[in-house]
């Protein structure tokens, strides 16, 4: 196992570093720079300016001094588009709020989502499965585009209940946060939710029918017995795994919430770094998105071999 | 993912459905101008605001207002609005800007005084004015923000503007070596003591005093930026003179500006605390608005609501002019474009009045020129172009030997990827092929690709715009100077030319405009670009903000607005 991990490891590395140069090479080649803007730069004036970053040197030059820096020292160096901070220093401050934002829709997404498909399989074909099912239907169906802005009418606008768009710390207090994040973790989690029931509604049905199953009815034990202890673990399986790609959907699919909610995370910068030309900004938030891909699949596999003893990588 | 084909299929389904049920009613007209088809946030049926809603905020002297993020906060190096609004909270120029674009109010600087032959300009400094940390202000400070701007390792984009002192330009551009050090020291402006600063200009500049006043020439702190180097602007570090000081910049979410304690005029801040909520998207920024997060939405109304808000007239919207053009370059080296008549075809061709009303449907005026009409205020005679006159195009286009369009090459308009340039884009191709019979393509890039080909001059047709910088012709004419680096049309008029150095030279302020109108007039005749509408800026202002007025350039400092509760 732990083998196992080095080695899964260490393969990530390769991958990152893979991505990093890729992406090097790739955003260089697009046309424009950093400096270009509606207002010509005198030349000397942009030279200046370009030498500053190394952007003077030649392509090779300038990829070897990115490695050197990101790979040996983990500093991907300051901004282009805004010189006072570092691309270190931006990524810490949005990384935190995307994991809570990311984590929040999770919790949205697994709550809502275990107990629509848990009740739907143990209701199979009754209406409250029905309604379980045609609810999660709704929730994979409506884009969150769609149900952002009908949130934010309804409960920003009209009852005055959330904020409509910002993002607060807890330096607001619980009830700050929660006001300005509420929306935006619902409408992030609603679409896994869905996604979850209908996997949990099936692994339950799956399970439900299981010798196992019908051994732990026959010895007695009450049907809350059987559900929560027997049945359950074997019905989120699936669910576990779709967790994984789940929590990274959520955090690179938190851009298009981001933009609505105005919200501070990475997605902003994801999006708006490429097309400012801010190589710095763009190295540093694919490395870091690649990096939360490996490690949560990584975490996913391990976690098979934990609920399904069938799953073993030694 | 296995599941992937079983969601398509559902999805499939539902999108079905859902298109079955129609739009939900709607009382709104269709939002058709404005945001692009997949714009995010475009659902939001925003409601028309209501009267009794309540504000967010309880207290009286906290100013919420929007903003987008800014790049830095070093006046010396800002050039973009975004930053400039925040420096016209937090630094103070000589002079600084009024209520409106009519009004200018002394700043640091007492009182100007000009010579006879305008080439110098004498400012007397008020002994009271001081820095965020206590320390005075001093015409020190001015001649070394000044210089510094110019610095070459500066390197600001913005530095052109102080190309109007003496030996600025040389400075500027100068290369590194020991020459440098003697043109800083060239450079005309001069603390001649702690509260004088002489100025030596290039030739009579009727607008320096504006010029004060905006951000570039604001004062920056020697001091504090000898201590924290280039890191200075932070709001850790960040000293300044005017009326608030920022404490705190949150990325992507606000900055926070609180009361100068050591401001000269302190008394009259009506605000403790003003708070620049920060937005990249219009659409949020407006739900804020609509929500009472915000007091006063400065220019982020989604194109998606104003034709509605236009349409009822809705008491919170303000639509001002604003000192901008929208235009079409062409590149002038290209034939056919290479012909005069070819461009006033093109020109004549479109019915500038229908973009305002139906395209992008904000109440833009038609530009036959390039000139704003409101610089007329000044005294200054717009010079007026052709309007819209098919048939006359159609006979300009025959006399440069293309009857009725035939043998005109087929060619491509091209712009920065934006719904708001499509829909113009797509108007005027239908113009040019209904009224001319010319045939074109439209070619979308992103910003930074369209530049890359301006600037390369590889392009036949491209759509541009340009802000007035100061309330003068001047700022509208020079651009297209055959050196200017952002004329990139190709356009070498020696005449253009000359009448635009004469007027640089020329201390009679009214020979001055009618050397200018002559220009103008040229430009119009000969369109290296072709003007499409003048823009309008719009804003949201909450019934209990007070103070508000319409400015042409845009500005409005906290300072002029306050709350009744």
């Amino acid at each position: 196992m732990f083998q196992y991990i080095v080695k899964r490891l260490l393969s990530s590395v390769g991958v990152i570093l893979i991505i990093i140069t890729a992406s090097f090479f790739v955003m260089k080649v697009a046309p424009g720079g950093p400096f270009d803007a509606d207002r010509k730069l005198p030349d000397e004036v942009k030279r200046n300016i370009e030498a500053k970053y190394h952007l003077d040197k030649p392509l090779w030059e300038q990829y070897l001094r990115q490695m050197d820096s990101i790979v040996l020292k983990g500093d991907f160096g300051p901004s282009m588009k805004y010189p006072d901070r570092t691309v270190n220093e931006i990524l810490a401050e949005g990384l935190p709020v995307s994991l809570v934002l990311g984590f929040q829709a999770m919790i949205v997404a697994v709550m809502l989502g275990l107990s629509a498909g848990l009740i739907a399989g143990l209701r199979q074909n009754r209406w409250e499965d029905y309604g379980a099912m045609t609810t999660a239907m709704a929730g994979v169906s409506i884009p969150n585009f769609v149900l952002a802005p009908l949130l934010i009418v309804l409960f920003a606008i009209k009852l005055r209940w959330f904020d409509a768009a910002g993002w607060n710390g807890l330096e607001k207090g619980i009830w700050g946060h929660f006001k300005s994040s509420l929306l935006p973790s619902l409408t992030l989690g609603v679409y896994y939710a869905a996604y979850i029931a209908r996997l949990t509604r099936s692994g339950m049905l799956e399970i439900i029918r299981q010798d196992y199953i019908r051994t732990a009815r026959a010895k007695g034990l009450s049907e809350t017995v059987v559900v929560a202890r027997h049945a359950i673990k074997g019905a989120v399986i699936p669910v576990v795994s779709f967790l994984g790609p789940a929590f990274a959907g959520m955090l690179t699919g938190s851009v298009v919430i981001e933009k609505i909610f105005n919200i501070p995370g990475l997605g902003t910068h994801f999006v708006a770094s490429a097309f400012n030309r801010d190589y710095p900004l763009v190295l540093g938030t694919i490395v870091l998105y690649s990096a939360l891909l490996v490690v949560l699949n990584l975490i996913v596999d391990v976690l098979y071999t934990v609920l399904d003893p069938r799953v073993s990588y030694d | 993912m296995k599941h992937t084909a079983t969601r398509r299929a559902v999805l499939g389904l539902l999108a079905l459905f859902f298109a079955a049920c129609g739009d939900k009613p709607s009382d709104t007209p269709a939002p058709s101008s404005g945001a692009a088809p997949g714009s995010k946030a475009q659902g939001a049926k925003a409601p028309a605001t209501e009267a009794g809603q309540a504000r967010e905020e309880k207290d009286a002297r906290v100013f919420h207002r929007s903003l987008g993020e800014p790049e830095y906060l070093d006046p010396n190096l800002i050039s973009e609005s975004e930053g400039g609004q925040v420096c016209h909270d937090t630094f103070e120029g000589l002079f600084q800007y009024g209520p409106n674009h009519k009004e200018w109010l002394p700043g640091v600087a007492e009182t100007m005084e000009t010579s006879p032959d305008g080439l110098t300009v004498t400012f007397k400094l008020r002994q009271n004015a001081k820095w965020s940390d206590g320390q005075p202000v001093t015409a020190r400070d001015f001649e070394y923000s000044w210089k510094r701007t110019l610095d070459p390792k500066t390197a600001s984009r913005y530095a052109s503007f102080l190309w109007v002192l003496q030996g600025g330009k040389e400075y500027n551009e100068s290369k590194e070596g020991p020459d440098r050090d003697k043109l800083r020291d060239a450079v005309g402006v001069k603390a001649t003591d702690d509260y004088t600063l002489q100025v030596k200009l290039v030739g009579p500049i009727p607008y320096f005093q504006q010029l004060t006043a905006f951000y570039t020439m604001a004062p920056v702190p020697k001091h504090v930026i000898d201590k924290h180097g280039d890191q200075w602007a932070r709001p850790e570090n960040i000293v300044s003179n005017g009326p608030w000081k920022v404490t705190e910049w949150k990325s992507q979410q606000h900055i926070i500006a609180v009361k100068n304690e050591h401001y000269w005029d302190k008394d009259k801040i009506p605000f403790d605390k003003v708070v620049f909520h920060i937005t990249q998207e219009n659409q949020p920024a407006h739900n804020m608005y609509l929500a009472g997060q915000l007091d006063y939405l400065e220019s982020k109304v989604p194109e998606s609501v104003l034709p509605r808000y236009l349409k009822e007239k809705n008491p919170e919207l303000k639509s001002s002019p604003y000192l901008g053009v929208y235009y079409y370059y062409i590149n002038t080296a290209k034939p056919p474009f290479n012909d005069a008549k070819v461009r006033q075809a093109l020109s004549l061709a479109i019915d500038k009045e229908k973009i305002g009303k139906f395209v992008v449907k904000g109440g833009q005026e038609a530009a036959t020129s390039i000139v704003h009409p409101k610089l007329e205020e000044l005294g200054y005679k717009p010079a007026k172009g052709s309007e819209y006159d098919p048939d006359q195009a159609r006979k300009l286009l025959a006399e440069a030997g293309f009857p009725e369009g035939k043998g005109f090459p087929r060619f491509q308009i091209s712009y920065n990827t934006l719904e708001g340039h499509k829909l113009i884009a797509e108007f005027i191709q239908q113009e040019w092929k209904n009224n001319l019979g010319i045939e074109c393509d439209l070619d979308n890039m992103e910003w930074k690709v369209l530049l890359k080909k301006l600037n390369a001059k590889e392009y036949m047709v491209s759509r541009g715009a340009w802000i007035g910088d100061y309330l003068d012709p001047m700022t509208f004419l020079d651009l297209w100077e055959g050196p200017n680096s952002n004329n990139h049309t190709n356009w070498d008029h020696p005449e253009f030319n000359r009448l635009i150095a004469d007027a640089r030279k020329e201390a009679d302020p009214n020979k001055r405009f009618d050397l200018l109108r002559q220009a103008e007039e040229l430009f119009a005749k000969e369109l290296p670009a072709l003007p499409i509408y003048f823009y309008v800026k719009h804003d949201m202002v909450k019934p209990w903000l007070k103070g508000y007025q319409s400015h042409l350039q845009g500005i409005h400092p906290s300072r002029f607005f306050t709350i009744a509760q």
